[in-house]
């Protein structure tokens, strides 16, 4: 009897390892793609980024560079599109090393799961792109809020931000299917939500507040513009 | 009275182009007629004159054939960026470009470039800018207004202070709209403003005449300007003032490093007599030092990407002063400019949100200023103080220039 349960363990193990190594060449194939079209993607970002600056890419959009720049400020138009084409590179890298290894396995759950990563990039690419609006949303919010003098400045920054935040985050599950109606519904009522307690704080909870911070405007405005704008000339 | 001879279109160049002495160009749209009710009382002094301003174009007037007898010539000159110029008061750099060359092509002495209010075409206005030119040989005359302690305050706080800190020149008023070109300086001049990355700036004279080591001068104008940013922003002003202040400044950073201390300017013409001076009501601070408080409790976050702790330190310590006792120190703002400035080259956050953050701490300036003005120190006496700050602290922009991760915040 041992010796049967032995035969059968070692039957089963083989059958595991045979199927591994079955899958091996397609992993190789997988990381050689993602490894080759990266380094591809670095040469011609950096071939692309010399070219542009040559050209003096940067000041020639003019103004368009910074509406450009504004919601990356940390990198030029040049290098923006640089790492545009690096990142495109890597992509196209793992589209085709998916497909190398679909090819190779045979496999229908290791179909599936290739079929699932483009998803996983574009819900990758909205968390990204929702977090940088969330980011320069709210602090143009917060900025702005602060130079007309509102004393509840932040209370909008940080609602505006929470506000994109949870539309992205919906936006990325609908995206990858998770969920599907149970997060549509809950999308609502959580945005819904966030929408009347907003104006239900500044409607009614702060309405002394904000009615106090109008008329206080409002008087500042009317008791002198024009006096004060005329002693007071900045340019 | 100077014969005045009007060529009204030029699409193109003129037919012809007579020798002439003197080009003065206005760098905005005016009112044809009262140009040429002033060229037409001109005293020429025999001198060939001629006047450009940009038109519209598709303006659907006649020409005439230009006489190389007339004394006075008034030339419009078609310049698309003209209209759509959202602060003509500025100057646009298509424009200056055009006004440039016609000086150029026309072998002109000198060039004076005078603001589209026309409060300075005045006969007596442009010989005062033009005399340096002509019989000193200096290659920029810039203006000295006649202005109360409030006029200018970005100009006080920010533009004369970083202009002779960083480039060693005492210019008042770096950014003035009415100067005077030699045509020494006219190609150099010209060469710069027709740059691609001049078309997102404003055109800094001084600045490029340091650049070119053309000797400037300072000429006393008995001109009062209207106040032109009225009902602007003050986001949006430092958006188009010190946002190109900043652009220049990284622009022109393997220069103004090399530079050491600074040099007055010489000065020519009337000095207004304090007689002249317009009697001024202090503004009420209040509103200043509050939004000053306000951004310091709200965006404290922001700048603390800009400045480093020290600096917030003692904006924070600033911001809790009662109001009698509220005095921003001029190194304190020296130091905020040179990090705003930083940042912008480093573009460690969005320039217009940083410019934008910048609002709260330039109206706190105001606000100590506003409270300084009881003081019997005279203006120009604390201009100077608060200029020779900016010069000693120099060194600390040029250390965080060079090695900006040393004193990331």
């Amino acid at each position: 009897m041992w010796n049967e349960v032995g035969s059968t363990l070692s039957n089963s193990m083989a059958q595991a390892m045979g199927r591994f190594a079955s899958l091996l060449p397609g992993i190789l194939a997988f990381l050689l793609a993602v490894v080759l079209f990266s380094l591809i993607g670095w040469g011609l970002a950096w071939i692309v980024r010399r070219v542009l600056v040559s050209l003096h890419f940067d000041e020639k959009l003019g103004r368009g560079t910074e509406a450009v720049t504004e919601w990356s400020p940390r990198q030029t138009p040049a290098g923006l599109a640089a790492r545009l084409v690096f990142w495109a590179f890597v992509a196209i890298g793992i589209a085709v090393g998916a497909d190398a290894f679909n090819a190779s396995s045979h496999s229908a759950i290791a179909a599936g799961l290739l079929a699932y990563i483009p998803k996983l990039i574009g819900a990758a690419i909205i968390l990204l792109v929702g977090n940088i609006v969330a980011r320069f949303l709210s602090r143009s919010v917060l900025i702005g809020a602060v130079n007309m003098n509102l004393q509840y400045a932040r209370l909008l920054s940080l609602g505006v931000k929470w506000l994109v935040l949870v539309m992205t985050a919906a936006m990325t599950l609908d995206h990858v299917q998770v969920g599907e109606q149970i997060v549509d519904l809950a999308f609502g009522i959580l945005f819904g939500g966030i929408v009347l307690s907003l104006a239900l704080s500044v409607g009614l909870g702060s309405r002394d507040l904000v009615s106090r911070s109008i008329e206080r405007e409002t008087s500042r405005a009317a008791a002198s513009p024009a006096q004060e704008e005329e002693q007071l000339r900045h340019f | 009275m100077a014969k005045v001879e009007v060529e009204l279109v030029a699409r193109g160049q003129s037919q012809s182009t007579p020798q002439t002495e003197l080009v003065v160009g206005l760098t905005g749209l005016v009112d044809a007629g009262q140009v040429r009710a002033v060229a037409a009382q001109w005293n020429g002094s025999g001198r060939h004159l001629t006047i450009v301003h940009p038109c519209v174009p598709g303006m659907n007037e006649t020409s005439e054939t230009p006489d190389p007898s007339k004394d006075v010539r008034v030339v419009a000159r078609e310049i698309t960026a003209v209209a759509g110029a959202t602060a003509p008061w500025l100057g646009q750099p298509a424009v200056y470009a055009v006004l440039l060359a016609e000086a150029e092509s026309l072998g002109a002495n000198a060039c004076v470039i005078l603001n589209p209010d026309l409060a300075a075409f005045t006969p007596a206005a442009v010989d005062a800018l033009v005399l340096p030119i002509l019989e000193s040989e200096s290659d920029l005359a810039m203006p000295l207004y006649r202005a109360g302690r409030f006029d200018g305050l970005l100009n006080q706080a920010i533009l004369a202070p970083v202009t002779r800190a960083l480039y060693g020149k005492r210019v008042r008023y770096p950014l003035a709209q009415d100067f005077a070109v030699s045509a020494r300086f006219l190609p150099g001049l010209r060469q710069a403003i027709s740059a691609p990355v001049a078309g997102q700036g404003l055109l800094w004279p001084a600045t490029e005449a340091v650049l070119r080591e053309k000797k400037v001068c300072q000429v006393y104008l008995p001109v009062h300007h209207e106040y032109a940013a009225a009902g602007m922003d003050l986001p949006t002003l430092l958006q188009q003032i010190v946002g190109p202040l900043f652009a220049d400044v990284d622009r022109n950073a393997s220069l103004w490093q090399r530079i050491r201390g600074s040099h007055p300017v010489t000065e020519s013409g009337a000095e207004a007599t304090p007689g002249d001076a317009v009697a001024e009501t202090s503004p009420d601070p209040r509103p200043m030092v509050e939004a000053f408080q306000l951004g310091q409790r709200n965006l404290e976050e922001v700048w603390s990407l800009v400045l480093p702790p020290v600096t917030l330190l003692e904006l924070k310590k600033l911001s809790r002063q009662p109001l009698e006792s509220f005095r921003m120190a001029d190194a304190l703002w020296a130091r905020v400019v040179f990090d705003f400035a930083l940042a912008y080259r480093l573009r460690t956050l969005s320039r217009g949100h940083l410019l934008g953050a910048m609002a709260p701490l330039y109206l706190g300036w105001v606000g100590s200023r506003v409270l300084e003005a009881e003081s019997a120190i005279s203006t120009g006496a604390r201009q100077e103080q608060l200029e020779r700050v900016f010069e000693q602290n120099k060194p600390y922009l040029v250390q965080r220039w060079r090695w900006p991760d040393r004193f990331n915040p």
